[in-house]
């Protein structure tokens, strides 16, 4: 009973101890080393590319898609023209007969 | 506007002469929350340094729905948890290449950190030490709630505005860590004699 009690009393102790621990003072130079950090930290961040917002990059980016969708649809449209000029050429030719018949041979 | 929401504003916007003068009027109290938590003087100091960082990066998006105090002590305490949390891990896997073979000193203390409290007398250290030990295997709101209330010196109110909890809820957890602690100080002594 007597330990017991004794335990309880050094376990309050011991906890006692927590309201004498006295206030410490923050370092002087803690001030300065932050707004230091601070500005190490700027430097590091400034990209070089940083005139490149977000909105230029998706402005860009559908101005890239527009040219490519641009692009595809010309050149589809300009094989069928091709096709279309084939074969007027075609009916040109055998209009006027002048498809070749001669074959060359070597002999 | 109140002088509060100007201040506020002027944070927002970046401005330098904003955030010398949070730092004139927290670091003191950062720096004795990150104490508390963590008992060494130079980890605590780079704690706070890092705890101001986050302010000044994150500022923008506060959106003033409590105090700012209160937000800057949110950030501290999670900074400190995170330091804590991230020094324990690197002791596992210090003490796991010792096992190893890869010999690397660890010492004999499961400790996160070496206890360098300016503020405890020299002959209560090796008592603080036991406590910070025991205060440091208590469950993670357990600790902070404890800590934040014996260490730091927050009032309960203060600690409902950081943790979120309610203030029942506040008590009834500072209750169950004295208890665990007292508890665990048992514990200890009996394994001593």
């Amino acid at each position: 009973m007597k330990t017991t009690k004794n335990k309880n009393l050094g376990n309050n102790n011991t906890l006692n101890i927590l309201d004498s621990i006295q206030e410490v003072q923050v370092s002087p130079f803690f001030k300065n080393k932050v707004l230091q950090s601070l500005e190490q930290q700027k430097e590091v961040k400034e990209p070089s590319f940083s005139w490149f917002s977000p909105q230029l990059q998706l402005a860009s980016l559908a101005l890239i898609i527009c040219v490519n969708i641009g692009a595809i649809y010309y050149s589809l449209s300009s094989t069928e023209t091709s096709q279309e000029q084939l074969s007027e050429f075609e009916t040109f030719v055998q209009d006027y007969n002048l498809e070749s018949t001669n074959s060359i041979s070597i002999n | 506007m109140t002088n509060q929401e100007e201040f506020l504003e002027k944070l927002k916007s970046g401005s330098q002469a904003a955030f010398s003068q949070l730092l004139d009027d927290y670091q003191q109290k950062v720096f004795h929350t990150c104490i508390s938590f963590v008992p060494n003087k130079e980890d605590a100091e780079d704690v706070a340094q890092e705890v101001f960082l986050e302010v000044y990066k994150s500022v923008s998006k506060f959106k003033g729905d409590s105090k700012l105090s209160t937000w800057i002590y949110k950030i501290c305490t999670n900074k400190c948890l995170e330091f804590i949390r991230k020094k324990n891990a690197k002791k596992r896997f210090a003490f796991m290449q010792s096992i190893t073979g890869n010999q690397i000193p660890i010492d004999k203390t499961n400790f996160f950190t070496e206890f360098n409290h300016p503020g405890i007398l020299l002959e209560n250290k090796e008592k603080s030490e036991t406590i910070y030990f025991a205060i440091n295997t208590l469950p993670k709101t357990q600790r902070v709630v404890f800590t934040l209330a014996k260490l730091d010196g927050k009032s309960y109110q203060e600690i409902v505005d950081i943790t979120g909890k309610s203030l029942s809820s506040v008590e009834s957890i500072m209750f169950r860590a004295k208890k665990n602690l007292q508890k665990k100080l048992e514990d200890f002594y009996k394994n001593e004699q």
